[in-house]
């Protein structure tokens, strides 16, 4: 199916942040999804869930904390290829039969460190499918790079300076953590 | 009603008329109104004012919906654009979408355009390395193209003259093929850059690593901070347009400065049809100009025309400049027109990493990286291509994070990012060999929407350019390892050309009117008022990044049009 001649239903995804004033998109956002896709408010939650489980809230704010969910759907539905959409969604929809199978419940009821293990275990059984697999490693990445340029890590947790300090090329490694 | 039309015509007529503000139409600009021109710059694209039209100059990462990623359906919508690697959401609205502006393209070819007041001038990758005699003296040595008019010494004042201006950072190197300038500070080198310098002195005879001259203010000078231009504070979002100047564009430098002289009309929006020629008196007298946006079509009048309208579209308009004088284009009596058009190869990549100085690492950034001028066939024929390649290297050590994990570790392993290893990467700048069968013309029934015929563009890499792209990647291997730089790892792309970005000739400069467009200053051998001094004047490429000759031409050009006009030759 041709991604541009997909109808594409909107999907109101609710906010319901701890933190909100870090939320990335500012507000709870409509965003498309590809027609094909099953999208509704289980695979939402679950995707709060992985987001959750990958970078989770500690002393201070984790993925879900920050919307990172609502980033990795919009940078899906924007930025990759329908391929890509089909695989993840399809994936993200076989979370909990996955989980159900390999730790005996759904993955929204296991507790943290068994998501851990079920999230890890995506590329080590040999029954994961190739959905689930892409699924597993976009949601990664994207969770990683969202949670990375969410606002609150770039401006609190790892200050991200517009202007850099003046260039040094040789610069003591020691200073920064490196090796001598 | 008479009254009406002469004073109609007396408005639309100046000293001088520039068609296209980059940077080279950027410069014509400035030289001609100091020297008290009254001069109309047309601009097919939009205004972009300084600061004003730079939306995205000073949003953090996180500002950006998609991070700085051009959505999917965009990019597949713009298959020619994607590959140009400086269009990112926070550049996009400074480059042409695929579809607004079509060509034919007899051979893959990826035309890269920035149509907007200043053009490309603000998505220039700034590198500013002068040519030497040995490039000028290079077709007539190799036996290829045409001989230059020209010879260092002719261009060597104004180079000094567009650099002082510019502003442009860079060490006094003493080498014969790559001569020292007007110079900033220069960008420093780090540890690494420093190692590999000292191995090339101590064990390759002829090969140079110097910091790269680049046209960012290491230093703001009274020169510039006359222009409202203060140092460049190496944010490296130049593209998007910068808010201090830091960088050289027309936007910041040369437009501003040509229009506080008040003789500066700019007019965007002004598709440049054809320049138009008066059989009576033998000269060009004007530029036929469609307005992008109602179509109108107006007449400007002016006593010289420059023609700098960037390589491609130089071409275009002057071979669409048809009177019974130039049945083939003005000033294209031998049909050479479109011909012989070159550009520069960057199709290899060798990277590697290093062990070595580990106690260093680098903190900070700057706006330059180091230049290894060209060292094959440079002062004799001695492979079995011709020319050579100029290489840019730089070495870096980043900060890194151990993404392996899920949860508490993982989180507390992106927060706390651990000192990497030193990487080290090179890539090849490559002379191409202009060929007659490298061309540009009109297609004969395509039209865009403006009414403009439509470009062939057929040009293709050669034998000569792949034999050099293997010579490049065992050299900078060898070169490698004598640093002791480890896990060496060489690419070869198979790019189109186009995607350069230093699309050159079509009308080119030469000594002889049988065999070349134009003369040692650049006018049109049978049009002497009409100037070309944009890429399109290139009779060869060379391997430097080619804007700053573009530059100084057009400086050298502008002041020998003003003197040739006091003395009523043109």
């Amino acid at each position: 199916m041709n991604r541009r001649q997909a109808i594409k239903r909107t999907v109101l995804l609710s906010g319901g942040m701890v933190f909100f004033k870090y939320s990335l998109l500012g507000q709870a956002s409509s965003l498309s999804v590809p027609a094909s896709a099953t999208f509704g408010p289980k695979e939402e939650r679950l995707l709060q869930l992985v987001v959750d489980t990958m970078i989770p809230t500690t002393d201070t704010p984790g993925a879900k904390d920050l919307g990172v969910d609502q980033f990795v759907l919009l940078m899906v539905n924007d930025c990759h290829s329908e391929q890509d959409q089909i695989a993840f969604y399809s994936g993200l929809h076989n979370l909990d039969a996955f989980t159900e199978k390999h730790f005996g419940q759904f993955f929204t009821l296991c507790d943290i460190d068994t998501r851990i293990e079920a999230l890890n275990s995506v590329n080590k059984k040999s029954d994961a499918s190739p959905e689930l697999q892409t699924f597993f490693k976009i949601a990664k990445k994207l969770t990683i790079q969202g949670y990375l340029e969410s606002k609150y890590v770039m401006t609190e947790a790892l200050p991200h300076k517009m202007i850099p300090d003046p260039y040094d090329g040789y610069y003591p490694a020691s200073k920064l953590g490196g090796k001598i | 009603m008479a009254n009406t039309n002469i004073d109609s015509v007396k408005q639309r007529s100046y000293d001088a008329i520039v068609i296209g503000s980059g940077i080279s139409g950027g410069w014509a600009a400035k030289e001609l109104t100091e020297k008290g021109l009254k001069t109309l710059v047309l601009e097919r694209g939009r205004d972009v004012k300084h600061i004003v039209d730079y939306p995205t100059a000073n949003k953090m990462p996180y500002e950006f919906e998609h991070r700085g990623e051009i959505p999917h359906a965009t990019r597949e919508a713009n298959p020619i654009l994607s590959r140009a690697g400086a269009w990112q959401e926070d550049t996009d609205h400074f480059f042409v979408k695929d579809n607004e502006h079509p060509y034919i393209q007899k051979k893959p070819f990826d035309w890269i355009r920035g149509y907007q007041v200043g053009g490309r001038s603000l998505l220039w990758a700034r590198q500013t390395q002068r040519w030497s005699q040995y490039d000028f003296e290079g077709p007539a040595r190799d036996g290829f193209a045409v001989d230059w008019p020209i010879r260092y010494e002719d261009i060597a004042p104004w180079y000094s003259h567009v650099e002082s201006f510019a502003g442009i950072s860079g060490n006094q190197d003493g080498l014969a093929e790559l001569p020292d300038g007007e110079f900033l500070p220069p960008n420093p080198l780090n540890a690494v850059e420093d190692h590999f310098k000292e191995v090339l002195s101590e064990r390759f005879e002829g090969r140079h690593l110097i910091a790269a001259r680049f046209a960012n203010l290491t230093k703001s000078t009274p020169t510039q901070l006359a222009q409202g231009r203060s140092q460049c504070l190496s944010r490296r979002l130049c593209k998007r347009g910068c808010p201090f100047g830091g960088y050289f564009s027309s936007n910041s430098s040369t437009l501003p400065w040509a229009e506080k002289t008040g003789n500066l009309t700019m007019r965007p929006h002004s598709v440049a049809h054809s320049v138009i020629y008066d059989e009576k008196h033998e000269k060009a007298t004007g530029v036929r100009v469609i307005d992008s946006q109602t179509k109108e079509v107006t007449e400007y009048y002016a006593k010289i025309i420059f023609v700098n309208a960037s390589t491609i579209n130089t071409n275009l308009i002057l071979l669409n400049s048809i009177s019974s004088r130039f049945p083939n284009g003005m000033g294209n009596d031998n049909e050479l027109m479109g011909k012989f058009v070159a550009f520069h190869n960057y199709n290899t990549k060798v990277r590697a990493e290093f062990e070595g100085l580990s106690e260093f690492a680098t903190f900070g950034d700057r706006p330059g990286s180091t230049y290894i001028p060209r060292f094959r066939n440079m002062f004799r024929q001695e492979t079995g291509f011709l020319r050579g390649y100029a290489t840019a290297f730089s070495a870096k050590r980043n900060m890194y994070s151990d993404r392996s994990g899920i949860g508490q570790s993982l989180k507390e392993s992106l927060l706390n990012p651990k000192l990497g290893g030193w990487y080290v990467g090179a890539q090849m700048m490559g002379e191409t060999i202009p060929k007659e069968s490298n061309s540009v013309s009109l297609d004969a029934k395509k039209t865009d929407t403006w009414g403009m015929p439509l470009l062939n563009i057929d040009i293709d890499f050669d034998e000569n350019d792949r034999k050099m792209e293997i010579d490049s990647m065992e050299q900078l291997s060898e070169m490698f390892t004598a640093a002791g730089f480890k896990n060496i790892k060489t690419t070869q792309k198979h790019d189109a050309p186009g995607i350069d970005i230093h699309e050159m000739g079509g009308v080119r400069m030469g000594k002889d009117p049988k065999t070349s467009l134009l003369n040692e200053w650049n006018q049109l051998h049978a049009c002497k008022n009409v100037f070309v001094t944009d890429g399109a004047c290139m009779t060869s490429t060379s391997t430097q990044n080619p804007s700053l000759t573009y530059m100084a031409l057009t400086a050298r050009a502008a002041n020998h049009a003003v003197e040739e006009m006091r003395k009523g030759n043109i």
